[in-house]
């Protein structure tokens, strides 16, 4: 298997997470492709409410997890929570589109309920993934859409984290103690500077290449 | 309400105009040589243009001729809206309902007078639903409202007079724009309709009648042929040695502006952002406690009701003495101000006329204002300034080019509002002089944008926003989609605002997220007077206590850096080449020991020399160049000289500018004499060059989000349902970066890179300032050490933000760099 352009390798817990720059993680042991907020629908909530959004993020959304998944071969593909965004927005079309792509895949297709999945709950559950509530566990970790108490460490996503330069904000894998928060998968999506205190690592994800960024301390 | 019997009463019948001219001699007035210019043009059924200096009688000018007509018909009450009156601020809408009420109550003119803004009750507006009064007195955005209700078009039928209140400070932008299209649709459901717009001085005056009144007919131009001159006077440093050359907030003036203000007179200080009329009002008190209960402060951001007690204040002479910014004007008459200062420099003739006219609001008599530098060069911008006003130079106003944003907000206003056919309203919206040359195809695009939401069908198979049905009228296609479009209508920007409220729950005023996005909890700033402390950020509101250190650590607003504008720095060239010794003005004579030390270390050059000057430090090798064209001008011109460079030779530059010239500071040492040739200020490529050397992308997200806002791609409005609301939530940059991502060929996204060039870099005047350059002749100093032109672009360097390098770049860069400290 080719490496991905760009990915950047970490060893937690001796396992092998691949932080790559599609904004996704990797976990090679388990050949589990994690992601967070995709928020599938949101344009097409927009475009409902009368504004005029490309809904382009859709396809190009599905189409990037896709390509990452057998760029991995990936066995499984793990959303940590908000995998779409409203119910105004999951229109009969926007449902057979998903639904298609879901029938598609070869990977298992696992989906942690976020805030913005719970309303949408009937649809999910006739899709052909695997919903989790709250959290799973699985290896030295558990997974989850926001924070939970936890004797592992947890991978959450629900806070789209950014790092604000000046007036630029970028997306941010940020790694604290005994969690990492993943950036927003999709691109439609904005974001929340993260928290700095007990923030021990900081990656961003540009086009084609992981950003390190040193942590100091006053 | 009875009425006095009065002269006009006594003659059986009496023509109207007679009555008028008696009431006029009842009031003591004699109606002055350009009111009965603009009534005669009234009658004859003329439309056009009053210009003006402020408070000369210019609303009577404008009003009597409906006046008349209403006069002349024996049921003035049931003959439908009559007269539109449009002023451009809530506030004055009252003082031009009672101007207008007091004329009509002593004839003897049984006619509501109403007015109708964003604060007009509930009750009145169902009532004004059901039929509109004979005079309406309303704002820009109110009109465009009611155009959106389907059954004004019928009220609209019998308008015989719309009047366009301060129209200078509408015309050709965004919310003159949108007047003029509403406008357009007026005179379509009125065709007698007679425009007429009032005026202060404008440039240009055929130019501005004819956005006033369309395409349709030749517009009668009115001048009062009044003089009221302005003279300008500077606060002087007593000693220019110790007095800091660069700095934006000097201080140091504080004592001598202080020993000047007389509080037994009413008194206006003006200054150019917010921070500096907190900081100075501060200041004043400081020095001056027992002046407290006497002083105010003034601004945009603060509370409404804290600034209608100000206004009525001053009105009432409670108030002596107000620090505040251009928040004071337009025009809420103060028949009381006596003295108008300035802190720091206008930037402007126009500004600088209009602010002195703010003091002795009466007829023939002349106005002063006093100018207080906050650095030395500020004293040379003061002196020029009263040359450009002797010799009656006034800045022309940039108009904008049939903008795509308004006019898409305008189709969803007429969708909503009765509904159009496509051909009709091309016509009709040509008519509006700003899109006289609007070509169909274009029309077409921005109807397709709206109907369908872009190029790309497949994109927006969800949006349906306004639909033809089979005889080919566009409508909005639900109501609740009409709903929110009128609850967002208008294009007055502005950023996401937050509410400051204290913890006990006193509201404070409004502050832009933006600022306070970058304070953390215990920053303090100051705001309202009052030196804060950051508490709590909960939703929109910014929760603050009294902070109770006094610290110099205090956040700044960026605030808007007005440039310095084309007519003005001309003047200043040409004040440069001047000998101090022939010319003894008092801020020449002040700053004379500066220009000797210019003078003898590099030059000080002539309006047909561009200085430059080379200069070696510890920093680096610098090059500093003075073309005296004004920020943004430099803002364009000095990446597009460094992109010019390193076509010749490989280096990284910083870059800084400010009003007066460039700063390139390199780590090596480049042959700048030799890349200094004329070929350099070249017009050739310019385009493409610009395009090169500046991050464009980033100039056109900026002026995305006044296009997002106007469009309605973020609306912050919602009737209802507040949860849906917050799933609508997307910040105009986001938007940007989704439009370039999957439709950059967007005309928004267009138009947003248009508007960056021509408004930002001001394009055109950038190219006249290179033609200007490339004829030049230069001066190449090699100086040892910073000179006094050069100084204030060192201290400038700080807060400057401009390189060539890409974002990429940048932020790879810093990244590399970075320290995240907890």
């Amino acid at each position: 298997m080719k490496d991905i352009q760009g990915t950047h390798r970490l060893h937690l817990l001796d396992q092998t997470l691949d932080l790559l720059p599609q904004r996704a993680i990797y976990w090679r042991e388990e050949q589990t492709l994690i992601v967070a907020d995709v928020h599938l629908g949101k344009a097409q909530t927009f475009q409902r409410a009368g504004l005029a959004v490309p809904g382009d993020t859709l396809m190009h959304d599905l189409a990037r997890l896709e390509e990452m998944l057998a760029a991995t071969s990936a066995q499984r593909l793990l959303v940590l929570g908000d995998f779409v965004h409203h119910r105004s927005g999951l229109t009969s079309a926007v449902r057979e589109i998903i639904c298609e792509w879901c029938n598609r895949l070869n990977t298992e297709l696992r989906v942690i309920l976020g805030n913005h999945d719970r309303p949408n709950r009937h649809f999910l559950a006739g899709l052909p993934l695997v919903l989790q509530d709250i959290s799973w566990q699985c290896g030295p970790f558990e997974f989850a859409h926001e924070r939970i108490a936890s004797d592992r460490f947890c991978f959450i996503g629900h806070l789209h984290p950014v790092l604000t330069l000046r007036t630029l904000r970028l997306p941010v894998f940020a790694f604290y103690s005994d969690h990492c928060v993943l950036p927003a998968f999709s691109y439609f999506t904005g974001g929340w500077p993260i928290e700095r205190s007990k923030l021990i690592q900081a990656f961003v994800p540009l086009e084609d290449e992981i950003l390190v960024c040193s942590i100091g301390h006053a | 309400m009875t009425r006095r019997r009065t002269l006009s009463d006594t003659q059986p019948n009496p023509d109207p105009w007679s009555r008028i001219g008696a009431w006029f001699h009842e009031q003591g007035w004699q109606p002055l040589p350009f009111q009965r210019a603009a009534w005669q043009a009234q009658s004859a059924g003329d439309s056009g243009l009053i210009y003006v200096p402020t408070g000369s009688g210019k609303t009577y000018a404008a009003v009597f001729g409906a006046i008349a007509r209403l006069l002349e018909n024996p049921e003035p009450q049931n003959s439908g809206l009559m007269l539109l009156y449009i002023t451009p601020l809530r506030a004055l809408s009252r003082d031009v309902e009672k101007a207008i009420a007091k004329p009509c109550v002593d004839l003897g003119l049984d006619v509501r007078i109403e007015t109708r803004t964003g604060d007009t009750k509930a009750s009145l507006r169902r009532r004004q639903k059901k039929g509109l009064p004979p005079i309406l007195i309303t704002t820009p955005e109110s009109f465009a409202l009611l155009l959106s209700y389907p059954e004004t078009q019928e009220q609209f039928r019998q308008t015989r007079f719309v009047v366009m209140d301060e129209w200078h400070e509408l015309a050709g932008g965004k919310r003159g724009i949108l007047l003029e299209l509403g406008l357009a649709r007026l005179r379509n459901f009125a065709p007698e309709l007679q425009t007429w717009a009032l005026s202060a001085t404008v440039a240009d005056p055929p130019g501005s009648a004819r956005l006033a009144v369309g395409t349709g007919r030749a517009p009668n131009i009115i001048k009062a042929d009044i003089h009221r001159p302005v003279f300008l006077r500077s606060l002087t440093p007593d000693h220019v040695d110790a007095f800091p050359w660069a700095g934006h907030l000097g201080l140091a003036m504080r004592d001598k502006l202080v020993a000047d203000l007389d509080i037994q007179r009413s008194t206006l200080i003006f200054t150019n952002t917010r921070y500096q009329a907190e900081k100075w009002f501060q200041e004043i008190l400081d020095a001056r406690p027992e002046w407290a209960g006497l002083i105010a402060l003034h601004h945009g951001s603060l509370d409404q009701r804290t600034r209608d007690f100000v206004e009525s204040g001053i009105k009432s002479g409670l108030l002596k003495l107000v620090v505040c910014t251009s928040s004071l004007d337009l025009g809420v008459d103060f028949p009381q101000v006596e003295r108008v200062y300035q802190i720091g420099s206008p930037k402007g003739i126009t500004r600088t006329m209009q602010r002195a006219g703010r003091a002795h609001h009466r007829i023939g008599e002349s106005c002063e204002i006093t100018c207080v530098p906050t650095h030395a060069l500020e004293l040379l911008e003061f002196a020029a300034t009263r040359n450009a006003i002797q010799k009656g130079d006034v800045e022309s106003r940039s108009r904008l080019q049939k903008p795509y944003d308004v006019l898409a907000q305008h189709l969803v206003s007429c969708a909503a509002g009765g509904g159009f056919l496509a051909d009709a309203l091309f016509q009709e919206v040509k008519t509006a002089a700003s899109y006289a040359d609007l070509s169909w195809q274009e029309f077409q695009w921005v109807l397709a944008l709206v109907e369908h939401g872009g190029a790309n069908l497949n994109s927006y198979s969800e949006y349906h926003k306004i639909a033809a049905d089979d005889a080919g009228i566009y409508r909005i296609t639900t109501m609740r989609l009409g709903h929110v479009h009128r609850m967002n209508i208008g294009t007055i920007n502005s950023d996401a605002q937050l509410k400051v409220k204290f913890l006990r729950g006193k509201s404070l005023g409004m502050i832009e997220e933006g600022f306070i996005s970058r304070l953390k909890k215990g920053d303090r700033f100051v705001f309202s007077g009052r030196t804060l402390e950051l508490f709590r950020v909960e939703d929109d509101t910014v929760l603050v206590r009294l902070s109770r250190k006094k610290s110099h650590a205090i956040t700044k607003w960026p605030g808007s850096r007005l440039p310095i504008s084309e007519s003005l720095s001309a003047e200043l060239r040409e004040l440069l080449s001047q000998d101090a010794k022939n010319n003894p003005s008092p801020e020449l004579t002040a700053v004379a020991t500066i220009l000797e030390r210019q003078a003898q270390v590099s030059a000080v050059p002539h309006a047909q020399q561009l200085l430059v000057e080379i200069c070696q430090t510890r920093e680096g090798h610098h090059l500093f160049l003075y073309p005296f064209e004004g920020r943004l001008v430099h803002e364009g011109l000095a990446p597009l000289l460094a992109y010019r460079f390193t076509q010749l030779v490989k280096a990284s530059f910083s870059l800084t500018v400010n009003d007066y010239g460039i700063e390139l500071l390199c780590r090596e040492a480049l042959p700048y004499e030799q890349m200094l040739k004329p070929e350099l200020f070249t017009i050739e490529n310019l385009a493409s060059d610009i395009i090169a050397s500046m991050n464009i992308s980033n100039m056109a997200k900026r002026q995305f989000r006044d296009i997002a806002r106007i469009t309605g791609l973020v609306n912050q409005n919602y009737p209802g349902r507040r949860h849906l609301a917050r799933q609508l939530q997307a910040s105009a940059s986001l938007l940007f970066d989704v439009f370039q991502r999957y439709e950059p060929e967007n005309l928004l996204l267009r138009q947003a890179e248009r508007e960056a060039l021509d408004q930002f870099f001001e394009q055109s005047r950038l190219q006249r300032t290179l033609q200007r350059l490339a004829a030049s002749q230069l001066l190449i100093r090699q100086v040892p050490h910073p000179t006094p032109f050069g100084f204030p672009l060192l201290t400038e360097r700080v807060s400057s933000h401009l390189t060539n390098e890409t974002i990429a770049e940048r932020v790879a860069k810093l990244a590399r760099q970075w320290s995240l400290n907890s």
